[in-house]
């Protein structure tokens, strides 16, 4: 037909028949064929980009120390922003407690702590002149953190719950079992004086009694954790972790009334 | 010079004591920087002059601290009267000597604090109670090595005063 002779005929039919073959086969091949390229690849490209690196060193340089001043920026940035969030969610929550509390109170700022581990006591910016008394109790959003001890002009100074100096009168809020609640200078505090047959179990939220006029019945003071037998074997005590978090005060709220 | 430096290093270490060092608590005890004041004082002063800074120095504590009003102020002057007596009958000028003094003064202080707390009838548990005393006697003379390496004592100087 176009003058091609039958010998000749066959290396082209061959050609074409090989092509067919690879096409259909195409995908296949270069799926295994990266596999196998995937490592030496990564090492090329690392390479290359080391080489970069070597020959745009200065060009690069530069840019990390703008980069990296823009990221410091950033940074103080956000964690202003940070600080604000968690400060107005946390005056937030205090707006909320003086909204709902039946107390008038007085907002106060915690400035200074005890200077020795044989006290748990807090400075707080306020004194006499805004309207503080000695003897006042201290609370939180979450519930009582202590006394008032010492009222100065501009300065007072609070006891906390957990120092052992503070007792407070409280009631297991289930079962209106008495005791009395003092600090241990450590994270606990302890329900004192509790008959044998008490009703108090693990998890029971404990409140002061009102039977002391200091402080206002109702305040939640801590949560039971575990309850033990007195040496004397005459009656029982109950630890207690208390609502408020005593190592991280910032802000409290004096009781007035 | 010496009262204007060791004047400042009280006000600092009272401001410290009742403010940064907070977060600086090791189980619940921080270091007493005041003692450590008033020790290095001691250390560096001549006998009227350290009672007197020790005096200073137990004031600022019971400022800030509550409970019995002036047991600071007392005990640092005892402490101060204690070491200067004892550097008259002993060389305290070596270093390590200087830090055992420390801790045994804190240990003795701790124990005189402690039971200050305990003596009229407040409940502190036992484990608590040695934790204040051993811990924190600890930490102070720690705190005290670590400042007496960075700022060394010159005893002669302060004799020459």
């Amino acid at each position: 037909m176009f003058g091609f002779k039958k010998r000749q005929l066959i290396p082209i039919a061959l050609f074409g028949a090989s092509i067919a073959i690879l096409s259909v086969l195409t995908p296949a091949i270069k799926t295994s064929l990266l596999v196998l390229l995937k490592q030496p690849l990564g090492i090329f490209v690392s390479i290359k980009r080391e080489i970069g690196g070597l020959v745009f060193y200065h060009r690069n340089y530069l840019q990390n120390e703008l980069l990296e001043k823009e990221a410091g920026y950033l940074k103080s940035k956000l964690l202003v922003q940070e600080e604000a969030a968690l400060e107005n969610e946390r005056l937030k929550q205090l707006l909320n407690f003086k909204k709902k509390s039946n107390f008038r109170v007085i907002p106060v700022r915690v400035i200074g702590r005890s200077p020795d581990s044989w006290s748990s006591t807090v400075i707080i910016d306020k004194g006499r002149y805004d309207g503080i008394k000695q003897g006042m109790p201290a609370i939180t959003y979450v519930g009582l953190a202590g006394r008032v001890v010492e009222a100065g002009q501009f300065i007072s100074k609070i006891l906390l719950i957990n120092d052992p100096a503070l007792g407070v009168s409280a009631l297991i809020q289930r079962s209106r079992q008495e005791g009395l609640v003092s600090g241990t200078l450590g994270n606990y505090l302890i329900m004192k004086y509790l008959p044998e047959d008490a009703d108090i179990k693990v998890k029971d939220n404990v409140i002061t009694s009102g039977l002391n006029a200091i402080y206002p019945k109702g305040l939640l003071i801590g949560t039971v954790v575990s309850i033990g037998q007195e040496f004397s074997g005459l009656s029982r005590y109950a630890v207690i972790r208390p609502a408020v978090n005593l190592a991280n005060l910032e802000e409290l709220f004096i009781v007035a009334q | 010079m010496k009262k204007i430096i060791f004047g400042v290093a009280l006000l600092l270490a009272a401001l410290l004591q009742t403010t940064v060092f907070n977060y600086l608590r090791i189980f619940n005890v921080k270091p007493d920087l005041l003692l450590i004041v008033a020790v290095s004082g001691v250390f560096s002063m001549q006998e009227r002059q350290a009672l007197f800074f020790c005096l200073f120095c137990g004031l600022f504590k019971d400022i800030f601290a509550s409970g019995i009003l002036g047991i600071n102020t007392v005990l640092f002057c005892v402490w101060g009267l204690v070491i200067s007596r004892l550097s008259r009958q002993l060389t305290i000028d070596n270093n390590y000597v200087r830090i055992g003094t420390m801790f045994v003064i804190s240990i003795l202080n701790n124990i005189a604090l402690g039971a200050a707390v305990v003596y009229p009838g407040k409940s502190v548990p036992a484990g608590v109670f040695l934790r204040i005393i051993i811990l924190g006697s600890f930490y102070t003379t720690v705190i005290f090595g670590l400042i007496s390496m960075v700022f060394p004592f010159d005893k002669e100087a302060a004799q020459n005063d």
